[in-house]
């Protein structure tokens, strides 16, 4: 479900975007992939952080599969 | 040695002379790793945003580990890996003189990040087809890790080009660790990297993995307004020139002294050794 509440977050510069890492990815709270980088590193080793525009959440994704 | 087909599987297959010369090259990139990941790690707290803080934490602990692994392999080579991590003085560190003393602005933390990391980054890249074949693993996992360290130097450069402050603060941190990053690679008759290249340890001499740093950091320069490299005929050339009557190929660098008294007690742990457990 869309979070109506939550004030969409601000996306991440587009000069820090990646080259390596997908534009999106699905997101694991809406199965849906729209969805936009956030950050290169994220809060583990080896995760980056996406962004879902539907429920405005950030999360961790997985580099290595 | 003409056979440049056999693959060495262990270090002592090596004759003396190549071994000295790999066994110098890794200790060199070792400490550098170990040294820049210091660096890296004073910003995990006071970088310009949060997600920066973290890229921080992730490449410190990034390079510690890369550290970690070159270290073990110089056993093969007749180091001793704890004396190397946590015994020596500043002036047997075999690192560049830009890691001697911390860095107090950003803009320093991003020159390190995308000029002399990258540097290292394509020195490893020399070793990924090497007939030393225990490396190929190593270098394997830490390309892919390096990719996201050069994506962040990049992205940061190219951000802080973007204003005028920026731009002159880029200008001074990129312009004072510039020579010392270009002479990393060496003069272009460097006695390490010539045995290395002939006997197809690395894939390239002093000259041509100086051009490839060249080639991959110059357009990105260039973009951002700094004239540090500049394409010609040849590809891109620097006209900086390092003072290489005080080059060391051992230590690869053209200044003495080393690490200063507070990088030393880092490096090597000296404040919590007696609380570590191997």
């Amino acid at each position: 479900m869309p979070d109506d509440t939550a004030p969409p977050r601000s996306p991440q510069d587009e000069t820090l975007k990646s080259d390596v890492l997908p534009d999106s990815v699905r997101c694991p709270f809406c199965n849906l992939e729209d969805t936009e980088q956030f950050s290169t590193f994220g809060g583990q080793v080896s995760t980056s952080q996406y962004y879902c525009n539907r429920c405005r959440t950030v999360f961790d994704f997985f580099r290595w599969r | 040695m003409s056979d440049t087909k056999t693959a060495y599987k262990s270090a002592s297959e090596l004759s003396e002379e190549t071994r000295n010369a790999l066994g110098a090259l890794l200790l060199a990139l070792a400490d550098n790793k170990r040294l820049l990941g210091i660096r890296y790690s004073d910003w995990i707290l006071g970088a310009p945003s949060v997600e920066a803080g973290i890229a921080c934490s992730a490449m410190a602990q990034d390079e510690w580990g890369h550290g970690r692994i070159v270290y073990s392999m110089l056993k093969d080579f007749g180091f001793d890996p704890h004396h190397l991590e946590h015994e020596r003085e500043a002036e047997e560190y075999h690192s560049a003189g830009v890691l001697d003393s911390d860095g107090t602005s950003w803009p320093e933390l991003i020159a390190l990040n995308f000029l002399l990391d990258t540097a290292l980054t394509v020195q490893f890249e020399t070793l990924h087809e090497s007939r030393f074949e225990p490396i190929h693993y190593k270098v394997r996992k830490l390309l892919d890790e390096e990719r996201f360290h050069f994506e962040h130097g990049r992205g940061w450069t190219a951000r802080l080009a973007e204003t005028e402050a920026g731009r002159e603060a880029l200008a001074e941190a990129f312009g004072n660790a510039w020579t010392s990053c270009l002479a990393w690679f060496g003069p272009d008759d460097d006695a390490i990297a010539t045995v290395l290249a002939t006997e197809g340890i690395v894939s390239g001499d002093a000259a041509a993995t100086r051009g490839r740093w060249l080639a991959r950091v110059g357009p990105v320069l260039s973009a951002a307004g700094m004239d540090l490299a500049r394409e010609d005929a040849d590809g891109w050339v620097s006209d900086a020139e390092p003072n290489w009557s005080a080059w060391s190929t051992e230590r690869r660098r053209v200044s003495t002294g080393g690490p200063d008294e507070d990088t030393l007690a880092r490096v090597r742990g000296d404040r919590n050794r007696s609380l570590l457990i191997d």
